[in-house]
């Protein structure tokens, strides 16, 4: 009893400051008020999960929350005057605790039941979501406000100054992102030659990270409002934020009972914590800069802990006296460095199972790509193309068991960066659902071979996904080569339906060595309107039944300057020769005999969709003006010119 | 009563109180005194309950001060630097102790602030330096508690204030059983109201006790000897000689034993001249700890 009228006191006491009441009542006063009118503004506005904001409230409320109850632990003149009251330690530490959450949770409980009420009143939709809503909103952002405030509370307690107490709180919030991203990624990649990605590290990385974890927890990435309104974290997600708040809360209740006055003033409040800190800062940094300097590792390692010790203090005869420290830190350097290396064989040799295997996704460099995405695909880095074309070329038929064959014999060990021709980014998915990233170098004559893959039905309907489309005969057929822009093709239903018959017969047929040197002459839109879908069809000049049917029902050029063309641009970029100043020539054609010099060599840009097999050239920016025939309109057309055989 | 037992304190490699043993009994006033870093202030706070022991134990009343809120009731700890809350004025400070000490009386604050000029309702931080201690100290005072712990007690004060203190001390020690732990560097600070004092060097305790008391086995003499003779020798055979200088034809000595005997026996050397003169706490300290082989000019510096 006697204890509890303790407590309650020191509650009252605790709020003295003011600070934390201030915080937390002004911030979610401000919060909602915003919100009102975000809600009054806007139907799809999110008040509760799925809001940055809130969670940005809650997670800078629970670092400020923090500091404003604890930075007396960092005050040997107040704490001195604390201790010396009758009233126990944990009596002050306790009060202030429960006081720092009472006044941040019921400000938040307030401000989602006020929106949640005001939101109701404002949108019917709502309603039928309103309680389960606001329930988990109030739950997941007090576990925000929860993580962020006990790393706070352990950052204080484990500090024994500012300065090494946003140490503490530094390394809580990034060391687990250092170590996934910059130790681990890293090291993969500089040692596995095959690396393209570890899909388990992105997810170390997310749960390890407390920004990234509340980020997901909260729901903050859902872009659609029935998404967030039927929202429920994953439990994996939920686990790693209760762990999250439970580690810190035993951290907590053993640093609280064993840090000693006379501590405080130091760098550290424990002699454990310093040694953690001195080992972390060691390590992670020598394994960081490891990388950058191949085998350093150790060298970073020495220096980084004698800098430590004479940063903390530690001179002269003292230098050394944590040699086991030191020792352990050099090991942890070479047992890091060490088992990559061992493990890059295995993870370089790693090739399943046909049986195994739930699907290969397959992404070649330079086929089916942009000449921009093809230069921006580098070997062994993520990539926009290289994520689009592993997510559309997920081969689990004919075409996966024609792509094993074809990696099985690439020979990756015997790859000079000179005999690679292009590379191929490959995601083995198991059938226990686990996938398996790996990039291969590709020679020339590897690629060739590539066409047995190519060729299969799987993966031309993967490429061309025209080839799956049936009863076109009510879509809209539009014709685009540059000039003309959704041309209409005046077809009836039956010549829709024989145009997609001979389509599919070609596209089925043509070898991959036919691409050599070819462009499109242009693109054929499909869109459904009664499914809202659109297909892009390309037309290559050596789809010749497809080609010609185009022709007698429309009017298809065969080159760009078959239009009537007023002016052709060509600024050229390229550096002027030796001795010479500037490097850029503008040049502009306009007569007749200019132009003529440029039939069949300009190819429209969008048409730029095959750059290893049909290479452009880019350099020269040129702009075609053409006269549109039907509206008589002029037209600029961005265009790139053929490459010379 | 206050019993210190063994009591060690270390602060990493520092041996910040070392094996310190002595008793403070119960209703008077102890001075501990000592050059900085001599281990006071850190006895001071264990004593509070503020730090733990490493080793050794004190007892107030029998039971250990930390962590245990029903002893440390007792005591009121007051360190050289203060602490009170931000903006706060010496009327809430008033009522923030009444909340731990229940004896806490808010009229015999109101009345010795009004005595001192202190106005209760200001913010204690628009006080001045001995103005803060004043406020302090009539809060220690009036607190009811049966020990106080008091660093640097007079620090700050004036003559006149520090007089006035002394009084207002005294007079609660006569009223009811006050015990009061001072530190301070000077010994002259406390040598008209401490009864029993303790000496602290390097985290020992040099002596301890009742110093008040020893004074009537000494006596301290001026004299004059014909012909400027050096009589040290002839009175360490003849008496237990604490202190003993020459300057010119005056000699001054203290001598420890019967005071009648010594005035016998030095009347037998026959001087020229022989008064006896008033002794401070002070040279009888200092004489006792020189005979137990301290140089403790060197200690109170």
């Amino acid at each position: 009893m006697t204890s509890v009228r303790y407590l309650s006191n020191w509650i009252r006491e605790a709020g003295r400051g003011h600070v934390t009441a201030v915080l937390s009542w002004g911030g979610f006063f401000i919060y909602t008020a915003v919100s009102l009118l975000g809600i009054r503004a806007d139907s799809d506005y999110f008040f509760g999960i799925g809001n940055e904001s809130l969670l940005n409230l809650c997670v800078g409320l629970g670092i400020l929350a923090a500091a404003a109850e604890f930075w007396y632990l960092e005050q040997p003149v107040k704490l001195d005057f604390y201790y010396s009251l009758p009233v126990k330690r944990g009596t002050v530490f306790w009060s202030r605790y429960v006081h720092g959450i009472l006044h941040a949770v019921s400000a938040l409980v307030i401000s989602v039941t006020v929106l949640g009420i005001y939101a109701c009143r404002m949108d019917g939709d709502f309603l039928a979501y309103a309680g389960f809503y606001m329930v988990r909103s109030i739950l997941i952002f007090t576990a925000a406000f929860l993580v962020f405030y006990h790393i706070g509370i352990v950052s204080f307690l484990a500090g024994g100054r500012f300065v090494t107490v946003l140490l503490f709180f530094l390394l809580f919030v990034f060391l687990g992102r250092s170590v996934t991203r910059r130790i681990i990624g890293t090291y993969a990649e500089h040692f596995f030659k095959t690396f393209y990605r570890i899909p388990a590290l992105d997810c170390l990385e997310e749960m390890l990270t407390p920004r990234f974890l509340l980020r997901k927890l909260s729901g903050c990435s859902l872009p659609d409002k029935r998404d967030v309104l039927e929202y429920v974290p994953d439990p994996g997600t939920v686990l790693a934020a209760a762990l999250w708040i439970i580690v810190p809360v035993l951290l907590i209740l053993f640093l609280e009972r064993k840090r000693r006055v006379e501590n405080v003033g130091k760098l550290f409040a424990f002699s454990g914590a310093e040694r953690s800190v001195l080992f972390l800062l060691s390590v992670v940094p020598a394994l960081c800069l490891g990388s950058l300097f191949a085998g350093s590792g150790v060298v970073f390692a020495v220096l980084l802990h004698i800098l430590i010790e004479l940063f903390t203090g530690s001179r002269g005869k003292a230098l050394f006296k944590r040699k086991w420290q030191l020792l352990s830190e050099v090991l942890a350097v070479l047992f890091v460095t060490g088992g990559y290396a061992a493990g890059a064989g295995v993870f370089d040799g790693f090739f399943p199972e046909r049986e195994e295997l739930l699907s290969v996704r397959i992404c070649v460099s330079g086929v089916d790509m942009s000449q921009k995405e093809w230069e921006e695909n580098t070997f062994g880095k993520e990539s926009c193309a290289a994520e689009r074309q592993l997510e559309q070329y997920k081969l689990t038929g004919d075409g996966m068991g024609e792509a094993l064959s074809w990696l099985e014999g690439l020979e990756c060990d015997a790859r000079t960066e000179e005999e690679r021709y292009t590379f191929v980014t490959v995601c083995y998915e198991g059938k226990d659902e686990k996938e398996h990233y790996r990039v291969y170098p590709v020679t020339e004559e590897e690629f060739m071979a590539f066409s047995g893959v190519f060729e299969t039905r799987e993966y031309k309907e993967k490429a061309y996904p025209a080839l799956l489309w049936e009863d076109v005969g009510d879509n809209s057929f539009t014709w685009e080569d540059g000039v003309r822009k959704h041309q209409v093709l005046g077809l009836t239903k039956e010549e829709k339906e024989a145009f997609l018959t001979l389509y599919k017969e070609e596209v089925y047929a043509f070898r991959m060595e036919e691409l050599r040197g070819e462009v499109p002459a242009g693109i054929v839109e499909m869109r459904s309107d009664k499914w809202g879908e659109t297909q892009e069809l390309l037309i290559y000049p050596f789809f010749e039944k497809t080609y010609k049917f185009l022709r007698e029902h429309g009017d298809i050029k065969e080159d760009l300057m078959d239009y009537p063309v007023r002016s052709l641009k060509v600024m050229d970029v390229r550096p002027a020769g030796e001795g010479m100043t500037g490097g850029v020539t503008m040049e502009h054609y306009e007569t007749e005999e200019e132009l003529r010099e440029w039939r069949g060599r300009l190819v429209w840009q969008e048409l730029d969709v095959q750059p290893l097999l049909s290479p452009l050239d880019f350099g020269a920016e040129i702009e075609l003006e053409a006269e549109e025939p039907e509206s008589g309109a002029a037209v600029t057309v961005k265009c790139c010119e053929k490459v010379k055989k | 009563m206050i019993e210190i037992k063994n009591v060690t304190k270390n602060f990493e490699n520092v041996c910040a109180v070392n094996q310190v043993s002595f008793e403070i009994p119960e209703g008077s006033m102890f001075g501990l005194l000592g050059t900085n870093g001599a281990g006071k202030s850190t006895l001071l706070r264990m004593m509070a309950g503020i730090l733990p022991c490493d080793a050794g134990s004190i007892l107030l009343d029998g039971e250990e001060t930390y962590e245990n809120p029903g002893c440390k009731a007792s005591v009121f700890y007051l360190p050289d630097v203060p602490y009170y809350f931000p903006n706060v004025s010496l009327e809430e400070m008033v009522r923030f102790y009444k909340r731990h000490y229940p004896a806490m009386e808010r009229e015999s604050v109101s009345y010795m602030a009004e005595q001192l000029n202190l106005d209760m309702r200001l913010p204690l931080r628009t006080f001045s330096k001995g103005m803060k201690r004043q406020a302090f100290l009539i809060l220690a005072l009036c607190a009811g508690t049966k020990y106080l712990m008091c660093d640097e007690v007079f620090d700050g004060l004036d003559p006149v204030m520090t007089e006035a203190m002394k009084h207002l001390f005294k007079k609660e020690m006569e009223e009811r059983e006050f015990t009061v732990v001072a530190a301070a560097h000077k010994l002259r600070d406390l040598e008209d109201i401490c009864r029993h004092i303790g000496i602290m060097h390097k985290g020992g305790i040099l002596r301890a006790g009742d110093l008040k008391g020893r004074l009537g086995d000494a006596v301290k003499l001026q004299c004059v000897f014909s012909g400027e003779k050096d009589m040290r020798r002839e009175l360490e055979k003849e008496m237990r000689l604490l202190h003993y200088e020459q300057d010119g034809y005056f000699t001054t000595l203290i001598a420890a034993g019967d005071k009648e005997e010594i005035l016998k026996e030095v009347k037998k050397k026959a001087p020229v001249f022989m008064g006896e003169i008033p002794m401070s706490l002070e040279e009888i300290f200092m004489a006792e700890m020189e005979e137990a082989g301290y140089d403790i000019r060197e200690v109170l510096k």
